[in-house]
């Protein structure tokens, strides 16, 4: 899948070195070039955009009043600012405004990329998900309490949504220049998606006040009243397994564990990494220091609501959505190796 | 269950091999029962409380450390904590333990 970058600058010799060296660089990046603000508000408003790479000092409308309108409009899309800026505090500024990233010029092509791909693997931390149905998936956000920004690929359109829940609330929804309750609907009403899972929220606000069982309900008709035509087929078995991020080197030796350890016989429903477990880990790291237990190895957990989970805190936390059929000594064993 | 006979039928437990030492803590921190082998007199279980408190929501939970291994769980408004040997089979001892605070 190509990510599709948005570079905004005034300096069309540069915009179209990046595009250059960007593109020859790793072949899954898509660079779109704007020499104004005003060209890349257009460009926003007609492509699905991954990222969003802005210069500060233009001509018109200047680079903080883009991230800032960004943010307001599409706050699943991050913003790297970019600049030359003699004046200090500028990066601190450009964080408080909400960019993601800052890199001054002159930069090499190697730290931008970096930078790039620090970005979007951000977008992926939770996982992604093929063939899944939408609805069962965001029961089980939602039952979860889960905090998430979802991206969500329509395979046989090629549409791009994002839904954004928050302590497993749907907050809002974004299609194109929709968003609310009608882009939430539409986006549910898909077949045939891949969906990833980025582990924060940069939302606060809701802006769908209905319930989710209801949005999948009325999602349901608007897919049924859709033409055969329009239809896809084949994604009716739910098929919980979360695909690993192949960078995710954690995520895919844990799971490589289980596969030895188990022979097949057992996997757990979903594995994915979830660093939102970082807080409690790190507390319960500190007494547990003090007690001289050591460090953390594995944790088995069942709390009130949601299925029992098993985390492996390591430079990433991998989490496993376990069921009863689980030897959960043996698990265990094998998770603290 | 009276606590004095908890604390005996605890107190069994414990003697079992790679068991460390039981606790019964309330809710509010109160060490309701304290029992440890004596290799392991000088736990301190105040702390445990804390670890139970990070676990938010939590009805049961096991953790495994370098060290010790630690389940956790939560008896009405108490919370039930074994402290064993990391490679303890557990099992038995939580079937055991779950025996005993279903009567």
């Amino acid at each position: 899948m190509k990510h599709r970058i948005l570079i905004v600058d005034d300096d069309q010799d540069l915009l179209l070195i990046l595009k250059e060296s960007l593109e020859s660089y790793n072949n899954s990046y898509e660079v779109l070039i704007s020499g104004s603000v005003q060209n890349a508000l257009i460009k926003l408003q007609s492509e699905s955009v991954s990222l969003l790479i802005s210069d500060l000092r233009m001509p018109g409308i200047d680079g903080f009043t883009l991230l800032t309108y960004v943010n307001q409009n599409y706050p699943d899309l991050p913003v790297i600012i970019m600049t030359g800026y003699p004046y200090k505090d500028v990066d601190r500024m450009s964080y408080e405004k909400g960019a993601i990233g800052f890199i001054s010029k002159p930069f090499k092509i190697q730290e931008l990329e970096a930078l790039i791909r620090k970005t979007l693997q951000k977008q992926t931390e939770g996982g992604t998900l093929h063939d899944i149905s939408i609805p069962l998936f965001l029961q089980m956000i939602e039952m979860e309490q889960k905090t998430a920004t979802v991206r969500v690929l329509n395979r046989a359109t090629e549409k791009r949504g994002v839904l954004f829940f928050k302590n497993g609330e749907l907050l809002d929804a974004r299609l194109d220049n929709t968003s609310g309750l009608t882009a939430a609907r539409e986006i549910i009403s898909w077949d045939d998606v891949s969906i990833s899972i980025e582990n924060s929220c940069n939302l606060n606000q809701r802006n769908i006040q209905v319930s989710l069982n209801a949005l999948i309900l009325e999602a349901m008709r608007v897919k049924d009243e859709r033409p055969k035509s329009q239809q896809t087929t084949g994604t009716e078995t739910p098929n919980l397994r979360v695909t690993p991020d192949k960078t995710n080197k954690v995520l895919t030796s844990v799971q490589a564990k289980l596969k030895n350890a188990f022979l097949g016989r057992w996997i757990p429903n979903a594995s994915y990494v979830d660093n939102s477990w970082g807080k409690m880990i790190k507390s319960i790291q500190e007494i547990s220091s003090s007690l001289n237990f050591g460090d953390l190895k594995a944790l088995y957990l069942e709390r009130k609501r949601g299925l029992p989970l098993a985390i492996v805190p390591d430079e990433e936390i991998v989490v496993l959505e376990l069921d009863s059929t689980c030897s959960r000594d043996k698990l265990l064993r094998v998770l603290s190796l | 269950m009276k606590l004095k006979k908890l604390k005996s039928e605890l107190t069994e437990i414990l003697n079992l091999e790679g068991v460390d030492a039981i606790f019964v803590i309330s809710e509010k921190g109160e060490v309701l029962i304290d029992l440890s082998t004596p290799k392991n007199k000088d736990l301190n279980p105040i702390p445990l409380l804390s670890i139970v408190k990070a676990l938010d929501n939590m009805k049961e939970a096991e953790l495994i450390f370098e060290s010790k291994r630690l389940w956790i769980k939560n008896i009405e408004n108490n919370y039930l904590v074994l402290i064993a040997n990391p490679h303890t089979s557990m099992a038995a001892l939580r079937l055991r333990c779950d025996a005993l605070f279903s009567t």
